[in-house]
């Protein structure tokens, strides 16, 4: 069978079996190895030759387009090249498609491949793999080993000097390979181009053997070669050569980035400056001059003198030399130092030696000559006079170096002088010449050359030889003697001495000999010398003294002057100045100025007769420190400080000849500044401040400002009152540059202080100043305000801080700034002042500055007018309906061509505002009308009458009803302090905007439990109350059950139950005037040595305290004046301030308030001290501690005043104010019912209350009228007093006096309601018996207005939440007859309080009702409150 | 799989064998049925039937000797075949339609040569005469035929014509060499099917029919060796059929 048959049998066979499959079969290859087994995986190209078996190409597609498919060869990476698994590789496949052909087939035995570039092999080990296109392969594993190219990381060196021998140099990177005993080879190729020179790598070193199949091959880090002597050529500074290593065969690849080695010359010296040196004494510098002086990374060439290495200090004339990692500079030039002693005289060669690597030497071709310093032996002369000119020295020695015309110097203590000539020269051997050594020189020191004193002498030869002579060369030089003194300084004529003494220095005794002394020319021998000490040693014995002892000639003791001279004796002959000695007649001394001086340096004049030039000057025992004779008749005396005192001054023209002027000269302490207030102004404004100082005597003459740290001064305009010396008010003018300032105080005599720094002058406009409300005052009063910053302020800006200055500066160019009183913080959004009185008629701007020195400004924000603003008294009627247009009634005063608007807020809080129509006005009237149509009821309005100037006056508040006048629902108030049964209640103003409702006495359920404290809270322009507070005073006495009324700021209570039963006694308590308080006026301030008030912010206020005989305040106290802030420096020293004040008429004494530590803040302050008004009205404040107690409150009342008594003891009665009819200012008070210990009662009494013109009243007696009596007696009862405020359909002028239901003597209620008119005089009309009150009621709440009588309360004699009202009877109104006092319709309202009462106290308060306490459901007093609107 | 291939191809080779058996008693045979009488069907072996000459038992016996030209398809050269086959002429119509089953092989060929540079002795210099290669493309077939004749077999002279699937198994044997160099012997194998079909004449003699015939026969050859071709060719055959 054939091999054919057999194929096609198996075929048939095979192709039945699996049928539809396809299946290629062929030769199966086998690889026995590759060569080479080593190759570089870039740059070269290597054919690698593939020897096996089986090796089968295919031809395919031989049907279509015939080609041959060889077999695929592919590398794998299995190891790195150090033989560590490489893990899973991908192939690279050997591409057989390119062009030229990277794979050949040359027989089933033979392939061949390459490896490069492109390929992307990877360094390691590989397996190939060889598979035939019919699918049989083979791996032949750790077949090739690729290896990347060389790296040459750096050369090392990388500079050298390749002259004198071979150099060795090393190369470190990665892959420089060994393959069997093959070394890579180093080139070295110059880098601008030339010849390359080939070297053969010498060793290799940090090796590892390369894994795979080529055996013998390692791959190193580092590379040594040897560049023989001469072996890289070098012209010039230098050459870089670019080094490359190549591997060997078959791995021939070469190092890609060429590193550079720098080779360079060796060093070459041509000259040595200075050629000649002296190295004895000090260091030689010596610059070279040559080529290749190398400086590497900062190392210098070594320089060799002689035997003597030493390193260059410099190098000069250099340029970089580029190539190296290191720095390297080849330089020209090169200095080093030779210290000194280290070289010995003589010639000494000179060689350069370059830093490694570079370490070439020059040859020593230069000399330097050594020479020994200079010798000196003698000086001629040894001793001389400082004023003598022109003495010329010579000194002997050797070693006086002449160079040219250089010649040596002499230098005497420092001082130098240079050698005129020298002698015995001959020349330096070795050394240029005219250099020469010589052995003496003379030099010459001119007059004042030198001042007296011990010298040693030295020469110096000159630079650059330099060196200086060893000491122990001694020249003594004195000045020419001085007489400063004589004893005795002057001489009585009558007194004269025998010998003189002259004091003084210099005096000379040479060798024994004295100075020579003359006296008006004629010579005197001395006879001592003092005070002497020997000069050092030198050719002669010489001393020095400092005085002389002559005899006093007879020819001296003239009257006047006589002239003294001093001559030392030679060598040193110097005269001294000629002095006088004055014989004089006694002195007589008639005065001194200044007689007051300042203690500080001074001088005075004295005036007297006899003075001579010696006269001598003394204050107490101060000598004068200098005398000046002006005359026979007048001296001049300068002193030193002194301490403050009276002194006496003393004129002596010697012994037995003086002259004393007793207590003739005062010295006084220097002033000190201590603060200046306020610390901070606005450079904006003409500002006054206040500057404290202390020790101010004599009138201040001159406060300036200048800019700490220089600039020129500020003379400041200021008033000074010697009254008041501590304290200087300046004007600080506008425009002054912002800064910090000091602040100087001179005074009369001459003394100044200042204060460092003490004034900040700003101009940052940075507080976020809102308004100031009212915006305007008037001349004739002060003004409170308000004023209040933007919350939030806008970015950059600030609000207040604790606690500013605020000024008002007229918008009149130049004029002064005005500051605001009691400036007090509130919080960082408001702060309260006061305008004061007297401001001049104008605009103003409003300053605020804060203690930091943001400044905030309103333009023209305040006026201040001639007129004063319009005041409010009460509008009529108080409440409208909110139909059509209403008609309404503003009276006050100073009104002035008005106009009206209403800001209403309705009960949900809507505002709006309503402009009313001025019908007609008056001073004191203003009718206008409002469209109140479209107001809800229940709308509160505040009246605005605004002048024509623009100031305005606000009311609060004028209510809006509905057209049948219903109340809006009762709103719980705040609670009391204490749940109060049966108390009297009222509402009233301490000032036009501060309303206060009060509760008076009352019960804790029973009478007997009768409270005597008051409380009252505060109520909002829109009725809304503030906490309630105890007032400051209590009644004298428990008080239930009784009657309040108010006119005025009096309250009255009357009547009532005090505990015990039934009480006839009336009380009246004033709601205390604001206005009504001491005024602090000024502020002292004084250092305290050391205890005081510490820095900081600090509040005072003043109290008034009122006579026991004060009818209105008895023995009460006022209220507080509004508080002065006080900035109080931080010194050492703490400080005392007065506090002074206006005081009251009347007042017995006067209380200090103040805040118990700095900054606490406003409000906080305590009681510090009371004094009596018969005293001064100041208060100096030390630092004490306050007490406890605080001062009164606005609302309070004064103490409670016992009026006179009714005429009966009544309880639960009823009380009202009615207007005399006929009597303007006078007003009556009437009790009606109540009941006594007898049972209810019927009469009705009353007392009649003057109002005085300054609004002060007075009560009457009572009077009962018994023949008027109510038609059934009652109790528990309300009074109305009914006038045309309160009902439009009463009419003007007329008032009725309601008197409504109650209790009788059993306990039964009475419904009756009576009515009388009150009449002059204030009696009452008969009793009207009117329509009765549904429900009966008793304890009740009452109100009138709008024409109704209101009811709250008490239905049925116990607690109860309803309400009702009657209508006072007018024209057309349905049921009624006629009109007032007639009631008709007792209805229900139709709201209820907000809990049941009885017994409540009840108030009204414009248009708001409000009801306070009572008993409550159970019985139980309570210490609720309600509010409403009427 | 292959002992299941095997069986079928036993089965194939042994038809004329299982077709001249008696049918199995479940198995229905021909059968006469008098249409309308109800009467029990009667069985040929019941009745003595005279048959038409030659027509035997239906079985057929065949022989065939054939030469194609496949250049009508591809670049193959002429392809010699040889096939047997067993048949079965339906009894009926005078045994005008038979089917059968052969088996049989083809040979064809062709050779080339070509240059690549690839292909270079040591020195990497191509070998100056490029490369050759010879294909050897083997087939063994297997047909089944639905065959009939214009006129009864007994006729002496009947033409006829035959189609049916045939299955190819084929086999390309890849040589060639270069530069002196074998490159070696490549096989393809693969299985694909095609069809057959042919027309001819029948000339009764003895005891079968000599026939002449001109066939045609076509499957893919996909071969990577050949590329994507075919194994069509029109040939002429002359054989003998055995009528049993």
């Amino acid at each position: 069978m054939t091999r054919r048959s057999r194929n096609t049998l198996t075929l048939f066979a095979v192709g039945l079996v699996g049928a539809c499959s396809a299946d290629l079969d062929g030769p199966a290859p086998t690889v026995a190895s590759l060569e080479p087994a080593l190759v570089c995986n870039d740059q070269i190209v290597t054919e690698v030759v593939v020897h096996g078996q089986g090796m089968s190409p295919l031809p395919v597609d031989v049907l279509g387009a015939p080609r041959v498919d060889l077999p695929e060869l592919a590398l794998t990476l299995v190891a790195d090249l150090r033989g560590a698994p490489a893990g899973a590789g991908t192939p690279v496949a050997i591409p057989d498609d390119t062009e030229p052909p990277r794979v050949r087939w040359t027989s089933r035995q033979r392939m061949a491949f390459d490896v490069y570039a492109e390929l992307g092999l990877a360094a390691g080990v590989h397996s190939l793999a060889v598979t035939n296109r019919n699918g049989n392969g083979f791996v032949l594993d750790r077949a090739l080993t690729a290896v990347p190219p060389p790296s040459v990381s750096s050369v090392g060196p990388d500079i050298v000097c390749v002259a004198g021998g071979p150099r060795t140099l090393v190369l470190d990177g990665e892959g420089f390979l060994q393959v069997g005993g093959t070394l890579p080879t180093v080139t070295a190729t110059p880098a601008g181009g030339g010849d390359a020179v080939t070297f053969d790598a010498a060793a290799l070193e940090d090796c590892f053997d390369v894994a795979g199949p080529a055996s013998g091959v390692r791959s190193c880090r580092r590379l040594t070669f040897t560049v023989p002597d001469d072996g890289l050529a070098v012209t010039g500074d230098y050459v870089n050569y670019e080094i490359v290593v190549t591997n060997p065969a078959p791995a021939g690849c070469e190092s890609a980035d060429p590193v550079l080695l720098t080779v360079v010359p060796p060093p070459v010296v041509r000259t040595v400056e200075p050629p000649v040196i002296c190295n004895a004494d000090h260091d030689s510098t010596i610059t070279l001059t040559g080529d290749g002086f190398l400086r590497i990374d900062g190392a210098v060439p070594q320089v060799t003198v002689g035997t003597t290495t030493l390193a260059a200090d410099s190098l000069g004339a250099c340029t970089p030399v580029t190539g190296p990692a290191e720095a390297v500079e080849s330089c020209d030039s090169l200095t080093f130092t030779i210290p000194a002693g280290t070289l010995a005289p003589g010639i000494h060669e000179v060689g350069v030696t370059n830093p490694v690597p570079a370490g070439c030497s020059a040859s020593a071709t230069a000399t330097l000559v050594v020479v020994p310093p200079p010798e000196t032996d003698s000086i001629t002369p040894d001793l001389a006079c400082v004023a003598q000119d022109g003495e010329t020295f010579t000194i002997a020695g050797s070693g006086f170096i002449r160079s040219g015309s250089a010649m040596p110097t002499v230098s005497v203590d420092g001082t130098t002088f240079p050698a005129e000539t020298v002698d015995g020269c001959a020349p330096v051997p070795g050394a240029p010449a005219g250099t020469d050594t010589c052995a003496s020189l003379a030099f010459s020191i001119p007059a004042g050359g030198l001042a007296p004193g011990t010298y040693e002498v030295v020469v110096a030869n000159p630079s650059p030889v330099g060196c200086v002579s060893a000491g122990g060369l001694v020249l003594v030089i004195v000045g020419p003697p001085e007489v400063t003194a004589i004893e005795p300084p002057i001489a009585c004529l009558a007194t004269l001495p025998a010998e003189l003494t002259l004091v003084g220095s210099g005096f000379l005794v040479v060798d024994g000999a004295y100075p020579t002394v003359t006296i008006d020319g004629a010579p005197v021998v001395p006879t001592a010398a003092g005070g002497c000490t020997d000069l050092p040693a030198i050719g002669v014995a010489a001393r020095t003294c400092t005085s002389l002892t002559v005899p006093f000639p007879p020819s001296a003791g003239a009257l006047g002057s006589h002239v003294i001279r001093v001559v030392n004796p030679p060598p040193a002959d110097c005269a001294a100045a000629d002095v006088t000695f004055d014989v004089a007649l006694p002195p007589e001394v008639t005065g001194v100025v200044p007689a007051r001086v300042c203690s500080v340096d001074f001088t005075v004049a004295v005036a007297g007769s006899n003075f001579m030039p010696g006269t001598q000057v003394r204050i107490g025992a101060t000598p004068a420190s200098s005398t000046s004779y002006v005359s026979g008749s007048e001296m001049r005396a300068s002193f030193p400080p002194m301490p403050a005192g009276t002194y006496d001054l003393v004129v002596s023209n010697g012994a037995g000849c003086e002259d004393t002027l007793p207590g003739a000269v005062t010295v006084v302490e220097n002033p000190v500044v201590f603060f200046v207030d306020p610390p901070v102004v606005y450079n904006g404004i003409n500002l006054q401040v206040t500057i404290y100082a202390s020790g101010v005597v004599g009138a201040v003459t001159a406060v300036t400002i200048a800019p700490s740290g220089g600039g020129a001064p500020i003379a400041l305009v200021f008033a000074f009152d010697p009254a008041r010396p501590n304290r200087i008010l300046a004007t600080v003018p506008s425009g002054a540059a912002p800064g910090t300032y000091d602040v100087s105080v001179t005074t009369e005599l001459g003394c100044s202080a200042t204060l460092v720094g003490g004034l900040n002058v700003t101009a940052t406009l940075t507080l976020a100043l809102e308004a100031i409300d009212p915006p305007f005052g008037w001349t004739g009063g002060s003004t409170p305000v308000l004023l209040t910053a933007i919350d939030p302020p806008p970015g950059g800006m600030v609000q207040f801080a604790s606690t500013p200055r605020a000024y008002l500066n007229p918008t009149v160019p130049g004029s002064l700034a005005m500051p605001l009183r009691s400036v007090t913080f509130v919080d960082a959004t408001q702060l309260n002042a006061v305008v004061p009185s007297g401001m001049a008629v104008g605009g103003y701007d409003v300053v605020v500055v804060n203690p930091d020195g943001a400044v905030g400004l309103l333009a023209g924000g305040f006026s201040v007018g001639a007129d004063r603003p319009p005041v409010i008294d009460e509008v009529t009627p108080a409440s409208v309906v909110n139909t059509g247009t209403q008609a309404l009634t503003a009276i006050g005063a100073d009104f002035r061509t008005p106009a009206v608007t209403l800001d209403c807020e309705d009960s949900a809080g809507a505002r709006s505002t309503v402009t009313g129509t001025v019908t007609g006005s008056t001073a004191t009237t203003v009718n206008f009308t409002i469209p109140a149509g479209g107001l809800a009821a229940g709308t509160v309005c505040i009246v605005r009458v605004t002048n024509g100037d623009g100031t305005y006056a606000d009311y609060s508040a004028v209510s809006v009803t509905n057209p049948a006048a219903n109340l809006q629902p009762f709103a719980a108030g705040t609670r009391m302090t204490a749940a109060r049964r049966a108390p009297g209640s009222v509402a009233g103003r301490a000032t036009r905007i501060s309303r206060f409702v009060y509760a008076i006495g009352g019960d804790a359920g029973t009478a007997a439990g009768a409270f005597d404290t008051v409380e009252a809270a505060a109520v909002d322009i829109f009725g809304g109350m503030g906490p309630w507070r105890e007032m400051s005073y209590r009644l004298p006495g428990a008080r239930t059950l009784a009657g309040a009324a108010i006119l005025g700021r009096y309250v009255y209570l009357v009547g009532g139950n005090d505990g015990a039963g039934p009480t006839a006694q009336v009380l009246r308590g004033r709601i205390l005037d604001p206005e009504e308080t001491p005024e602090p006026t000024d502020l002292d301030m004084r250092r305290g040595g050391g205890a005081g008030l510490a820095g900081g912010t600090w509040h005072y206020t003043v109290s008034a305290l009122r006579p026991a005989t004060d009818p209105d305040n008895p023995g009460g106290e006022t209220l507080p004046s509004d508080p002065l802030v006080v900035l109080v420096p931080n010194v050492p020293e703490r400080i005392h301030l007065t506090v002074s004040w206006t005081g009251l008429v009347g007042a017995t004494a006067y209380r200090i308030y103040r805040s118990p530590v700095a900054n606490d803040p406003a409000g906080s302050e305590l009681l510090l001290a009371e004094v009596p008004a018969a005293g001064p009205l100041s208060y100096a404040d030390t630092g004490g501690a306050v007490g406890a107690q605080r001062p009164l409150r606005l609302g309070d009342t004064g103490r409670w005043a016992v009026q006179p008594a009714l005429t009966v003891a009544r309880e639960a009665l009823g009380v009202a104010i009615a207007a005399d009819p006929a009597t303007p200012g006078t007003f009556h008070l009437y009790a009606v019912g109540g009941r006594n210990t007898g049972g209810a009662l019927r009469t009705y009494e009353r007392a009649t209350i003057t109002v005085a013109a300054d609004r002060r009243q007075t009560l009457g007696v009572w009077a009962e009228d018994a023949a008027n009596r109510l038609a059934v007696g009652r109790s528990h009862l309300m009074t109305f007093a009914v006038d045309r405020g309160k009902a439009s359909r009463v009419p003007a002028g007329t008032t009725y006096l309601y008197a409504a239901a109650g209790v009788d003597t059993g306990g039964a209620t009475v419904r009756n309601t009576d009515a009388a008119l009150v009449q002059a005089g204030g009696t009452l009309g008969p009793w009207t018996a009117l329509d009765l009150m549904t429900p009966a009621r008793a304890g009740y709440g009452a109100a009138a207005a709008n024409n109704r009588l209101y009811v709250f309360g008490g239905a049925g004699a116990a607690p109860s939440s309803n309400t009702a009202s009657a209508e006072i009877c007018g024209t057309g109104v349905p049921g009624c007859a006629g009109g007032p006092p007639e009631l008709v319709n007792w209805n229900a309202l139709g709201i209820n309080l907000t809990v049941d009462r009885y017994l409540m106290g009840s108030a009204v308060e414009s248009a708001f009702i409000f009801l306070v306490g009572g008993q409550s459901a159970g019985g139980v007093p309570t210490a609720t409150t309600e509010v409403t609107v009427w | 799989m292959k002992a299941r291939l095997f069986a079928v191809l036993f089965s194939l080779m042994s038809a004329g064998r299982v077709a001249g058996a008696q049918p199995a008693p479940d198995e229905p045979a021909d059968e006469m049925t008098e249409a309308g009488t109800g009467a029990e069907p009667v069985r040929e072996a019941d009745v003595e039937v005279e048959a038409p000459p030659g027509s035997g038992i239906g079985l057929a016996l065949g022989l065939r000797a054939q030469v194609g030209f496949a250049q009508a398809f591809s670049d193959l050269g002429v392809a010699p075949a040889v096939e047997v086959e067993v048949g079965y002429r339906l009894p009926f119509l005078g045994r005008r339609f038979g089917v059968f089953v052969a088996a049989g092989y083809q040979y064809t060929y062709a050779s080339g040569s070509g240059a690549d540079d690839r292909l270079a002795a040591e020195g990497g210099t191509p070998y100056p005469g490029g490369y050759s290669w010879d294909l050897d493309e083997h087939a063994m077939t297997a047909t089944f035929g639905v065959l009939g004749r214009l006129f009864p077999d007994a006729d002496v002279f009947s033409p006829y014509l035959w189609v049916g699937p045939r299955v190819f198994l084929l086999e390309s044997v890849m040589n060639g060499g270069a530069g002196g160099a074998e490159f070696g012997e490549n096989t393809e194998t693969s299985t694909e099917i095609g069809v057959g079909a042919g027309v001819g004449i029948e000339y009764l003699l003895g005891p079968g029919p000599l026939f002449a015939e001109i066939e045609m026969g076509w499957s893919p050859l996909p071969h990577a060796v050949t590329g994507d071709s075919s194994t069509g060719q029109i040939g002429l055959a002359l054989g003998y059929r055995l009528f049993l």
